[in-house]
């Protein structure tokens, strides 16, 4: 009695074997064994389009679902489903401050002979040409600025917004015959946060009115000017107006025009200096003639925030995360996905209530940003982000953005290598150590709020930088920047979270060269080994001896690795001999083979360039 | 593949020509002589990796497609016909097979004669070998 064929094997000789199977129990066909019978023939021709049917429908299983999806298009149309939108392009973004003088020729009254105009604009598109050491970026202004004018002629712009790329603009034509009209902007790479939307309603009368960006459909109403943007095919964007119930409906001819930009993602970032932003454009006057003057940029902030459109498993990490967090902020991980959302270029963020503190502050969260470029966000940053937080926190609940505290991690390593077995010489085998170790500093093992740098692994991967290697001796040091404020008084309290050495020989806390205010002669500070506790403050003098002139400089807690300096009498530091007014501050942890940790709002990085290595070639043995 | 010794079944196979039987209305069966023969043929012209999953069915004779047709050509498909009849047809046994080059007709005869595993009688089978087949 023949039964039923099974045809859902995915393996073609499975398949072959089931249909082998149905044909044996009918006795009418014995031919199915050999290779070159018809009956074979026709059996594999049946497998083989039942394992692609078979093939075909575990894939387009798989695209069906965010977690197992592959394809770009099918993964962020899985993530719409649950209200997730991929992080676009993003631009880097600079705030600028700068002048314009109509008065710089001292012929002001010869310009303006009827009174000096009310304010000047600058429109969007205009932009500013910044150079990096790698290339020449355009920073635009997509908003329009304007700017009052004083009695002397100078047009004084704060804080101005300027984001790179390449600003562009599109039209559209609100067509109510296409019942497939779409309005999608052809062009990958656009930072969807610079959109700009206006919409010409009635095609006789040339005024247009802006439309906001929409997420969702709370507090619309029929007249809401809202639309939404969605990643489509191509990395593309879609732009999607209201119904007339949630948002207002275009009307038949109405013109939609885009303004947008085209970004280069993280390659802008970490460009600085006000000199580097050289304006090229027009500015008008309230009369809307051109004025025949440049801007000079007197401030621009460090450019931040490019990042590169969101990959595919990003997005499947994160969206999830997002639809968790519901549009609003509660738990940690609610700001950790809203944040990622708001700012992109994060690098790590660490949320915490302000109950975990030693003295606890209720009512208070702390959110600590990493960024990817730099270790700080700027100020203007912080109050874009915290601005933006505030549709989402709950109520009564106050936010602190708090930058993160460094603890620099170095190695003081002596790497022995076997000669014998090596083209390489002493300089090369320590440009090998100091490349994987740069690799592992990348790594997210370390580099993360709570990350932790393990003493052995660190050994392990000297050891496996070349073959050559045939062991070291490593030793791990602790390294906080204090930022030092110049030529005020202050004390200083540094906190490394970590244990530090105190049974040594030696100092276990030491200092970089500074000089205090009104003295010329470089100090230094290190703990005192023979008064254990105790920082004391020293300099060098002609012989090149330590003359220590205060004893009870600062003190030091090992256990809880913390200096206190100046906390009975503060000091006043008038520069510092490393760069950016700093005094770095070094100290070794409590056992040599100790594991460092990143606790509360410390993030740990793992700095190879000022790390100590050298290489010595190994003598009376055969190697490793 | 199946190992024979004797003759204990009949061996049908269905005809790809898909014609139905004037009397019973099924489809052309083919059977014993007639199966094992297509079975040959099919082995002999199918190119190897054609059949799908199964990379080693078939032989090499239509890479001899522009080759001269003289009688070292002959030799070689000989030695090709009967390696793939071997390997692929574990019904048949004291095979011979015979190629003659027809240059003037542009055709290559291939006579093969064997025997079926468990029959008694010698079954000779003719092929003419031409470019379009």
């Amino acid at each position: 009695m023949a039964g039923a064929i099974n045809l859902t094997e995915v393996d073609f000789e499975q398949i072959r074997q089931n249909l082998i199977s149905y044909l044996k129990s009918t006795n009418k066909y014995t031919d199915y064994d050999f290779d070159g019978s018809n009956l074979n023939v026709i059996l594999s021709l049946i497998s083989y389009q039942a394992q692609m049917n078979s093939y075909n429908v575990n894939m387009v299983a798989n695209e069906s679902f965010l977690s197992t999806s592959t394809i770009r298009k099918n993964t962020v149309s899985n993530a719409r489903m649950i209200g997730y939108t991929p992080v676009s392009t993003t631009s880097a973004a600079s705030y600028l401050d700068f002048e314009v003088d109509l008065n710089e020729a001292g012929n002001l009254d010869e310009i303006y002979p009827g009174g000096l105009p009310q304010y000047l604009e600058i429109q969007p598109g205009n932009f500013f040409v910044a150079s990096s050491q790698r290339s020449q970026y355009k920073f635009n202004i997509i908003d329009s600025q304007a700017a009052s004018l004083n009695d002397e002629g100078v047009a004084v712009f704060g804080n101005v917004p300027v984001y790179e790329g390449d600003y562009l603009n599109m039209k559209f034509v609100k067509d109510n015959t296409n019942f497939n009209q779409r309005f999608v902007i052809p062009n990958p790479g656009i930072d969807i946060s610079t959109l700009r939307v206006t919409v010409q309603e009635d095609p006789n009368i040339n005024t247009s009115v802006p439309f906001a960006q929409a997420n969702n459909l709370v507090e619309l109403t029929p007249e809401t000017k809202a639309f939404w943007v969605e990643e489509v095919e191509e990395n593309h964007y879609e732009l999607t107006f209201g119904d007339g119930l949630f948002g207002q409906k275009l009307v038949d001819g109405a013109v939609v025009f885009v303004n947008y930009i085209i970004s280069s993602g993280s390659e802008a970032n970490g460009i600085r200096g006000a000199s580097s932003f050289v304006y090229s454009g027009k500015i008008l006057d309230y009369f809307g003639s051109q004025v025949p003057r440049k801007p000079e940029v007197t401030s621009a902030s460090t450019s931040e925030g490019g990042t590169e459109l969101e990959n595919v498993s990003s997005i499947k990490f994160r969206a999830p995360k997002s639809y968790a967090a519901q549009n609003r902020c509660v738990t940690s991980s609610d700001y950790d996905a809203i944040i990622r959302d708001i700012y992109p270029a994060v690098e790590d963020v660490y949320v915490y209530g302000g109950e975990e503190l030693d003295i606890p502050e209720f009512g208070r969260v702390y959110i600590v940003i990493k960024p990817k470029s730099g270790d700080y966000v700027s100020n203007a940053t912080k109050k874009l982000i915290k601005d933006q937080l505030e549709d989402y926190r709950v109520a009564s609940i106050d936010l602190i953005l708090q930058d993160p505290d460094i603890l620099y991690i170095e190695t003081e390593s002596t790497v022995y290598y076997n000669e014998q077995i090596t083209m390489k010489d002493t300089s090369a085998i320590v440009a090998d150590v100091q490349t994987t170790l740069s690799d592992f500093a990348d790594s997210s093992i370390a580099s993360r709020f709570g990350g932790t740098v393990r003493y052995s692994r660190i050994v392990g991967t000297i050891d496996d930088a070349d073959n050559s290697i045939t062991r070291n001796i490593t030793t791990l040091r602790m390294r906080k920047n204090m930022s030092i404020a110049q030529n005020t008084l202050a004390s200083y309290e540094i906190c490394f979270e970590n244990s530090i050495d105190r049974d040594g020989t030696g100092y276990s806390v030491y200092s970089t060269g500074f000089r205090f205010t009104d003295d010329e002669e470089i100090y230094y500070f290190e703990d005192d080994p023979m008064n254990r506790g105790a920082i004391r403050l020293f300099h060098f003098d002609t012989y090149n001896e330590k003359i220590v002139d205060n004893k009870n400089f600062g003190t030091v807690d090992y256990l809880k690795g913390e200096i206190m300096l100046g906390e009975k009498k503060p000091f006043s530091i008038a520069s510092t001999i490393v760069d950016n007014s700093i005094v770095e501050v070094r100290s070794y942890p409590i056992d040599v083979g100790q594991d460092i940790k990143a606790t509360k709002s410390v993030y740990l990085k793992f700095d190879v360039a000022k790390s100590d290595i050298g290489a010595i070639v190994e003598t009376g043995t055969t190697g490793s | 593949m199946t190992q024979l010794s004797r003759k204990d079944k009949m061996f049908v196979d269905v005809s790809l020509s898909f014609e139905p039987n004037p009397v019973t209305g099924d489809i052309t069966t083919l059977i014993d002589q007639r199966a094992i023969n297509n079975a040959i043929k099919n082995a002999v012209l199918t190119a190897p990796k054609e059949a799908p999953f199964n990379p080693n069915f078939g032989s090499n004779i239509n890479n001899m497609l522009f080759e001269l047709s003289d009688d070292s050509t002959a030799v070689i498909l000989e030695d090709e016909i009967r390696r793939s009849i071997k390997f692929n047809e574990p019904r048949v046994t004291n095979l011979s097979v015979k190629v003659v080059a027809q240059p003037d007709q542009n055709n290559i005869r291939a006579t093969i004669v064997y025997k079926i595993i468990g029959f008694d009688q010698f079954v000779t089978f003719d092929q003419i070998l031409s470019p379009t087949n």
